[in-house]
């Protein structure tokens, strides 16, 4: 190639060159108009908040006298909030852009202009952030609706969405009986269905005077649970506020706000709401926190639907920690129950051991006793005083005695031990039967016996033909010696209760040891006088007692006596009580 | 010692009891065809000629085995229930005598088979009337197994 071909060929290329520039800046003027022209305000600024340029939108919405005077300045000091910025930049951290983005902005005159904004990161080879450009809407004039109408209809749907939010929150937690599920579903259910940025749940511990809480949405809410996370009632935070006054609380915007907790694990909260959980209307359990992300989100209006909704809460916890201490208690009952059943068998064992070692045991010395002085009498007689042959008659009556000591002894403790089976009685039919078996008692004696028309009853036949026959024998033996003995067998009502009646005109008692009467061993009348043990009656009442009922006894002294009982109403129940 | 066969088998641990029981057998003068055995181990042995017993021919059984329940050793339900599970005894008439009127035990007897279940009365009168009674009955009114 020669000099000149080379010379040209360089013309050539600066021509192209020149014209390449003019093109870039027609291009370049273009757009810089374009930019300018724009409505929405457009910027580009560095991580460190210099603005590398913005369009006449900006300056205008920002009421900048030129561009040089907004480019002057650094974003930090134009943003209200301080952390705003901060906000978006860690949104970004993890997103190429965040969008609509609301924050209030000073305006060059000092006012504020409320801008929503959308931002991206324009990051060099290295990944580093090289810029943010983002764009600018002015939405102050925005936030208030133009017309009433409007306003009445966005505020009715507005409150509309948060009534279907509640209801179904408050039908939701209505059936959950466990209170730690209850409370970790509620505070997801409210956050989803609201659409929070954060939902926590406190509970007041009365102890020490703290709000804890239990339960709390997303990672920072395991994270705060995890720490033990708990606020002072009556301390400087919403909720300390909230708890201390049993009143909810609003801060539209936590900047602004003199109480609230600065909690690093929710950077992004720009409203909250305290909410305290009242129970029965004005004590109070506990508060839920609601927050937000937006700045202003809540109407004093919500407070009332919220509120609404918190009451239900409050309730649901209420109830289900309620249901907590019922089953509690009936856990706590049930062991007890079994530890007092495996000590009553335990004792019931030993019980039956002991009477079982009684009924072989005991009686076989007495046995000799009898059967040797009998032997002696029959066999040596001619060899005994008449003072030794009535000692040795003294010897057998009393091993008799015991002998039938014994027995009553045994049959009384086998009455606690043996199995009640209750069936329709007819009581009358009974108390003749057992006065056909005591007929003998009647030999040689004038005897007027009448059995009244019984009510028939529910009771172990078994053991009623027991009581029977202790009153029966009873007002045989203690009328004695009457003349003509009287004995009837009958009823009336006591207390809303059939009681029945054995009566008789006998010896009767004085009443002053009427409560003596009904205790084993327990005898009123001398032995010479009237034979017996003195277990009789304590049978009676050990068998009424294990029907329910009640037994008792009205005399005078030598004016006949009469024993009631009654097979409910006693309120004794040796059964049920164990 | 006995002479001639054995016909009644008392199983008896308390002595007093065992000399009453005899006492009421006198009567009849069958005192010298009792063998008296102190405790449950004893009567099987005697039964199965076991033992001490060992010359004994189980063909050669009692024909009646009075047997009271709480004894040393085997107590007597046990020997009730070796004596009625085993085909070559189980033809032998028991009757327990015994100072229990617990059901448990007269239940228990039944179930294991016994013949008859007495309880010594502690009134030696009745006691000397119920040994001759059932003496009387199980030797010369009842008809053993051939």
């Amino acid at each position: 190639m020669t000099e000149r071909e080379s010379l040209v060929r360089l013309e050539q290329r600066v021509a192209e060159l020149e014209r390449a520039n003019e093109e870039l800046q027609r291009s370049e003027a273009h757009y810089r108009g374009l930019f300018d022209r724009i409505p929405t305000g457009f910027y580009r600024a560095t991580p460190e908040g210099r603005i590398l340029d913005a369009n006449l939108a900006l300056i205008e919405i920002l009421g900048y006298p030129d561009r040089e005077s907004l480019l002057a300045v650094n974003v930090m000091d134009i943003y209200t909030q301080a952390g705003d910025r901060q906000r978006w930049q860690t949104l970004l951290e993890n997103a190429e852009s965040v969008s609509d983005f609301e924050a209030p902005m000073y305006r060059h005159d000092g006012t504020i202009a409320v801008v929503r904004s959308s931002v991206r990161a324009v990051r060099d080879d290295a990944g580093q952030v090289a810029y943010y450009e983002g764009s600018v809407e002015d939405i102050s004039a925005r936030k208030e609706p133009e017309t009433e109408h409007e306003w009445l209809l966005q505020t009715l749907s507005h409150q509309g969405t948060l009534l279907r939010a509640a209801a179904d929150v408050s039908k939701a937690i209505s059936t959950i009986l466990n209170p730690e599920e209850l409370m970790d579903r509620t505070v997801n259910l409210i956050q989803a269905r609201f659409n929070f940025y954060y939902v926590g749940l406190f509970l007041v511990d009365e102890a020490d005077g703290y709000a804890v809480l239990h339960a709390g949405t997303g990672k920072a809410g395991q994270q705060m649970l995890a720490a033990g996370h708990k606020l002072e009632v009556g301390g400087s935070s919403m909720i300390g506020w909230c708890t201390a006054r049993g009143k909810a609380r609003i801060a539209l915007d936590v900047g602004e706000e003199a109480i609230r907790f600065d909690n690093p694990a929710l950077p992004l909260t720009r409203s909250e709401m305290a909410l305290p959980l009242l129970s029965r209307g004005r004590f109070c359990i506990g508060a839920l926190t609601v927050q937000s992300s937006e700045a202003a989100a809540f109407r004093s209006d919500d407070i009332a639907i919220l509120q609404t909704m918190a009451d239900q809460l409050a309730i649901a916890i209420e109830n289900a920690r309620l249901y907590r201490r019922v089953e509690n208690y009936a856990a706590e009952l049930e062991d007890r129950v079994a530890q007092r059943t495996a000590e009553l068998e335990a004792a019931n064992r030993e019980l039956e051991a002991f009477s079982y070692s009684v009924s072989h045991d005991l009686r076989a010395p007495l046995r000799a006793m009898d059967g040797f002085s009998r032997i002696l009498i029959k066999k040596h007689q001619d060899q005994l005083s008449p003072e030794a042959a009535r000692y040795l008659q003294m010897i057998q009556e009393n091993a008799q005695q015991m002998g039938q000591l014994i027995d009553d002894l045994l049959s009384f403790s086998r009455l606690s031990r043996q199995v009640l089976k209750t069936q329709p009685v007819a009581l009358a039919d009974l108390a003749r039967q057992v006065l056909r078996e005591l007929d003998y008692e009647r030999e040689g004696r004038a005897v007027e016996v009448t059995v009244g028309d019984l009510p028939p009853c529910e009771a172990d036949p078994a053991l009623l033909k027991h009581v029977l026959v202790n009153l029966l024998t009873n007002a045989f033996k203690f009328t004695r010696q009457r003349e003509v003995a009287r004995i009837e067998v009958g009823h009336r009502q006591v207390d809303g209760w059939t009681a029945y009646f054995v009566r008789d005109n006998g010896v009767g008692f004085d009443m002053q040891y009427a409560n003596k009467l009904f205790g084993v061993f327990q005898r009123l009348h001398r032995a010479e006088e009237y034979e017996g043990t003195g277990v009789g009656l304590a049978i009676v009442q050990r068998i009424i007692h294990r029907h329910g009922g009640r037994v008792w006894a009205e005399a005078q002294v030598e004016e006949g006596a009469s024993f009631y009982f009654t097979l409910g109403g006693g309120g004794c129940n040796d059964e049920r009580s164990g | 010692m006995t002479s001639g066969p054995v016909e009644i088998l008392l199983v008896e641990d308390n002595p007093y009891d065992e000399e009453l029981t005899m006492h009421a057998f006198q009567e009849y003068n069958l005192t010298n065809r009792i063998e008296v055995v102190r405790d449950g181990a004893e009567a099987l042995d005697f039964i199965f000629c076991r033992g001490a017993y060992a010359h004994r021919s189980i063909q050669n059984a009692p024909k009646l085995i009075l047997l009271d329940l709480k004894l040393p050793k085997v107590d007597g339900l046990e020997v009730l229930e070796q004596v009625k599970s085993d085909p070559r005894t189980r033809g032998i008439p028991i009757v327990v005598l015994t100072s229990s009127k617990e059901e448990r035990d007269i239940v228990e007897s039944y179930r294991l088979g016994v013949n008859s279940y007495i309880t010594k009365p502690v009134d030696f009168e009745q006691f000397t009337h119920a040994v001759q009674q059932l003496g009387l009955y199980w030797l010369l009114l009842n008809q053993p197994l051939p």
